[in-house]
């Protein structure tokens, strides 16, 4: 995404093939390794019946189209890119501010940035349960202010929107950090000279930000958020936890089915599950990517 | 010169001793039986399964030198967990305590050792003492023994003993109903009795009418399963309910099910509001501490209701048999009938946490005597008192002893009526058995959508039980009809169908 | 970067933070009280300071931190001992390949810069439930299964993609005139990079150092297959394993969140002063 800054070609000695893949090779063999056994693993699982039993022949495209061939496929990924949308765009737009904010001189700034990354260091199970715990608005920290307003016996998680508004809250609770301190770092390595010249010229503080800064953050943004869309696509642990995929299957990701699958054991059909999502994922992100790098190509 | 002697010296004394040590020590090691051995046994997590393991291993080893390596794994991970180590032929666990109902898919695996030989050899466990409906239906599969019962489990109904003693509820109940407060014996009357109290002020807690698990992914499956119980079986366990055992045919959709399906939806309105995402863990939290008037649940609700840090209703704690009906659907004719008496089916949910032994371990025999050392009663009367293990009374000595629950707190009345429940849903000829078939958990997740569709409102409990019954046989047509009827014949005890 | 500051927009930026420091506090110090309940305390809440509205209690510390202190330590250095060894090996291969992808170009048939970052990427969209069965073989050949080792190379290999990808980010926000001047004055490649280019993008390896920690410090699936016994086992999988039969163990859940937060935060707390300016303008100006 980040190719609007072309990488040199010749701007050092062609000499320098050697160096080039020195650089390059040890982090390729790493996930290569460990990545292509279950690869064609998994690839072997999709097209066989493969079951407590072990294996039962193969059945070449059957348990894609067992898969496709139900409605609940479709409904999970429907609900799926709700959560990766919804999710990640309200990670972004909070993240980036809390970033713009905390390179401001404010007092107590190092404690807040601290403090602020705290939701991301707890393992996600973990921070469904909390969620569950806050969400609970009979016994949970919220119980007394959501009995002033008459809430308490609305069925927050027994209603399929409301429960998906949870999730995504959750889910932001946890991830916005992330996006935060990318947004920080990369804020704080932006070379001063352009603002420097655009004070110069009077720039007001939303033009700085507009022309300057969000246009240079700009390939950080898309990688952050690319980054976070592949996570999001995978969300488990918060709706498992919460709702189990319910009421009915309206909070069900794509990944808690396969989850559900996979602990029947069925691993044709987990491993043909994964493929669809591979290919969604693929697709989403591509379209992402190739409309993102244009965007930045045009601004820039 | 004289230093250096005395360092070589000591030093030389010092190693004469070390070895004097070793050797005493390994002879005072081999007078055990299996010293210097190592046996790892997989369960499900948390402090319930995995605390009494890890707990007796100690005492073990002290018997018989052989050291127990306890693998934890959350419950919803068990399954492929254990099956990724025996289907890969790692075969890093010798035991296993887990669910029953797997048996289908293991034992079809070949993974399990059949017990019954070891069983015959080792009197100090007591087999026979254990209660039958375990020995015979839940430990035993196409008539071998694979387990070791550690667990005894089965639904029942739990209420409140102090507001149904109470004289204004009384009156109260009698007038509006037309009939006396007593614990309900049919879903009728448990459904007024929830009625009847939702809403209601006990000691400054505002009640909930009854709470269930209605949560996906959870244990609604079983519950609908106590639920259908009275409607669907009325000729004792051999009948079955899930299957009928002439064709493999799905009873799910059957009218006797939709009744049961129905009825738990409208339960919703005298339940808390968000009782659609309570599991079980929400029900015994609700329920032990003091916001709810009638609870399903296993056993487990006795023995937290008396701990102290846990539990508001000590020595007002009720339970007894899961209610039934006298209109009963009979299947052949597909109509009501109504019978004179009440109809009990109490549901052997989920079938109790049990132990076995990998087949091809190198220490079938310290696993055999670690799970036989488990279930003796000198250590299994303890555990299934205390509220931290999941262990629910299983064998006679932990019904004919009052004492050992009033040594763990609980009051006189209360184990009584617990343990009367208990006895009386086992001693029911007409316990309704588990699915016990290859893909049981296959069965499970689709009859667990439906009844999600259903109790969301998105369909209709008949369109929802159609559907499952479809995806059932299905299901049952990819693993082989013939194979799975032979299987759940099997489990029910019948006779093989002739040409089969 | 402005000098004179605003009061109003003081006031608000002010107002931001104290709002956005509720919406993370509520949750957490919830954890803390519940930290030291009694599973009644839980079920007839809420309630929110022990002492005032209930009766404290430090049972859950004890069950971990003595009764179960043999498992709970060991697992707890697994946990930190995995999550650095594999951070830092991660990091080390992961901002060569980044530095890589910034400042050459690569052309290997079809494949270019952007085809080989991605097809890092992709690595990381099978849903992990696909690929944990396949490993567990795997790592059971290689004879790493349910060791410390095993999972460090593991997680620095799923935690590489995004390694690459932030620190490629970084690394092409860095003015390459300072390296070139540095080549001409005779460094090597590595030299270079080394001396000028990694200090330069000090905030960025420490972001990426920390998420990338994060991600090893609380992973599941992985650690529930790869890893058996205490010789290896980490602390997600302890937590995990508070969703009991008996329902969950909030107080459970509480006292072991707590505890794995601490390390982190520390780590947090020591690296943060390097997510900062002036390293940069200082080099470039100087």
């Amino acid at each position: 995404m980040s190719q609007h800054v072309k990488p040199k070609k010749g701007g050092f000695s062609s000499s320098e093939t050697r160096s080039k893949i020195f650089f390059l090779a040890p982090a390729l063999f790493l996930v290569f390794v460990l990545s292509i056994f279950p690869t064609i693993a998994s690839l072997f699982l999709a097209i066989s019946r493969y079951g407590p039993a072990g294996f039962g022949g193969f059945v070449w495209l059957g348990n894609f189209i067992d898969v496709l061939g139900n409605r609940h496929i479709w409904e999970t990924l429907g609900t799926t890119l709700i959560y990766v949308v919804c999710g990640v765009s309200l990670q972004y737009l909070l993240g980036f501010g809390l970033a713009l904010l905390l390179t401001q001189k404010l007092r107590f700034r190092r404690f807040f940035r601290v403090l602020f990354l705290i939701p991301m260091m707890i393992t996600p199970v973990a921070v469904a349960y909390i969620m569950r715990m806050v969400f609970d608005f009979r016994i949970g920290p919220l119980a007394p202010i959501m009995g002033i307003f008459g809430l308490q016996d609305v069925p927050w998680l027994g209603n399929g929107t409301l429960a998906k508004i949870l999730i995504i809250l959750g889910d932001t609770w946890q991830w916005t950090p992330f996006i935060l301190i990318v947004m920080l770092a990369g804020l704080e390595t932006l070379p001063h000279e352009p603002y420097e010249a655009a004070v110069v010229d009077g720039a007001t503080p939303w033009e700085l930000f507009w022309h300057i800064t969000f246009p240079m953050m700009l390939p950080v943004s898309s990688t952050v958020i690319l980054i976070r869309m592949v996570e999001a696509f995978k969300i488990v642990d918060m709706p498992i936890v919460l709702t189990g995929g319910g009421p009915g299957v309206a909070t069900e990701s794509t990944t808690l089915f396969a989850y559900s699958t996979w602990r029947s054991f069925n691993l044709g059909q987990v491993s043909a599950i994964g493929y669809i999502l591979l290919f969604t994922v693929t697709l989403v992100t591509t379209l992402y990517v190739n409309t993102v790098r244009r965007r930045i190509a045009g601004g820039m | 010169m004289n230093k250096r002697k005395l360092l070589v010296g000591s030093l030389m004394g010092v190693a004469l001793l070390a070895a004097v040590g070793l050797l005493a020590a390994a002879s005072g090691q081999s007078s055990l039986k299996y010293a210097g051995r190592t046996m790892t046994i997989v369960t499900f997590d948390g402090p319930q399964i995995g605390e009494p393991l890890k707990r007796h291993a100690p005492e073990f080893e002290k018997l018989t030198g052989a050291k127990i390596n306890v693998v934890l794994t959350t419950f919803s991970d068990l399954f492929p967990r254990i099956l990724t180590d025996f289907t890969s032929g790692t075969n890093t666990f010798d035991a296993g305590v887990f669910d029953p109902q797997w048996l289908g898919d293991y034992v079809s695996g070949g993974y399990l050792e059949p017990l019954d030989s070891y069983i015959a050899k080792t009197p100090s466990m007591k087999w026979n003492e254990i209660m039958p409906f375990f020995r015979e239906f839940s430990a035993t599969y196409a008539g071998k023994t694979y387990m070791v019962p550690l667990d005894g489990d089965f639904q029942m109904v739990y209420y409140r003993r102090d507001l149904w003693a109470n004289k204004q509820f009384k009156a109260d109940f009698a007038a509006k109903y037309g009939y006396a407060l007593v614990p309900p014996k049919t879903w009728g009357q448990y459904n007024d009795m929830a009625e009847f109290f939702n809403g209601k002020t006990v000691d400054g807690v505002k009640m909930y009418g009854a709470v269930e698990a209605q949560k996906r992914n959870a244990q609604s499956f079983w519950l609908l399963g106590s639920r259908a119980g009275g409607y669907m079986q009325y000729k004792g366990t051999t009948q079955g309910m899930f299957f009928n055992s002439d064709t493999m045919k799905p009873l799910i959709n059957a009218a006797g099910f939709v009744r049961a399906l129905t009825e738990w939806k409208n339960i919703q309105k005298f339940g808390p509001p968000n009782m659609i995402n309570f599991d079980t863990g929400d029900v015994r939290s609700a329920f032990v501490g003091g916001q709810a008037a009638l609870a399903i649940d296993w056993g487990d609700i006795g023995s937290l209701s008396t701990d102290k840090k846990t539990s508001a209703i000590q020595g007002k704690l009720g339970a007894v048999i899961l209610p039934g009906s006298k209109e009963i659907w009979d299947r052949s004719a597909n109509k009501w009938i109504t019978k004179n008496a009440v109809n009990y089916a109490p549901y052997a949910a989920f079938g109790g946490w049990s132990g076995a032994v990998n087949s091809k371990s190198k220490n079938k025999d310290i696993a055999f005597d670690y799970l036989a050392f488990l279930t003796q009663p000198e250590n299994s009367d303890e555990d299934v008192t205390l509220g931290i293990t999941g262990f629910n009374p299983y064998r006679q000595s932990h019904f004919n002893n009052d004492s050992i629950w009033i040594k763990s707190g609980m009051t006189k009345e209360d184990a009584s009526n617990y343990l009367g429940a208990i006895k009386s849903s086992l001693k029911s000829k007409n316990l309704v058995l588990d699915i016990r078939l290859p893909g049981t958990d296959r069965y499970q997740k689709l009859l667990d959508e439906g009844i999600a569709r259903a109790l969301s409102g998105e369909e209709t409990p008949q369109v929802a039980l159609d559907g499952v019954s479809a995806a059932w046989d299905k299901l049952t047509d990819e693993l082989g009809r013939k194979k799975q009827l032979t299987i759940y014949r099997a489990s029910l005890k019948l006779k093989s169908l002739e040409g089969n | 970067m402005l000098e004179r500051r605003n009061p109003v927009k003081t006031f608000f930026s002010y107002l931001a933070l104290v709002i956005w420091s509720s919406v993370v506090l509520v949750p957490l110090l919830w954890t803390l009280t519940t930290a030291f309940k009694n599973p009644i305390d839980v079920y007839r809440g809420p309630k929110y300071i022990p002492g005032i509205d209930f009766q404290g209690t430090f049972d859950n510390w004890k069950y971990f931190l003595i009764d179960q202190w043999q498992f709970f330590s060991a697992q707890y250095f697994n946990s930190i001992t995995v999550a650095i060894f594999s951070s830092l090996l991660c990091i080390a291969i992961g901002s060569l390949a980044a530095y890589g992808l910034a400042r050459f170009s690569y052309q290997y048939g079809k494949i270019q810069n952007k085809d080989i970052a991605f097809w890092f990427i992709s690595q990381k969209i099978l849903p992990p439930v696909v690929v944990v069965i396949p490993l567990y073989v795997m790592f059971q050949w290689l004879h790493i299964h349910d060791t410390r080792f095993g999972l460090i190379i593991a997680y620095a290999a799923f935690n590489l993609p995004f390694a690459v990808w932030l620190m490629r980010d970084y690394f092409l926000g860095i003015p390459s005139e300072l390296e070139e001047s540095a080549l001409i004055d005779g460094c090597s490649r590595i030299q270079a990079f080394v001396r000028i280019t990694l200090p330069l993008s000090a905030p960025g390896l420490v972001a990426t150092f920390l998420f990338v920690l994060v991600f090893a410090w609380n992973e599941y699936i992985v650690a529930l297959f790869l890893t058996q016994t205490l010789a290896s086992q980490t602390m997600p999988i302890l937590v995990a394993g508070q969703n009991a039969q008996r329902g969950p163990q909030w107080w459970g859940i509480s006292v072991l969140t707590l505890v794995t937060i601490a390390p982190v935060t520390v780590i947090a707390v020591i690296l943060e002063r390097y997510i900062s300016k002036g390293l940069l303008v200082g080099a470039v100006k100087g």
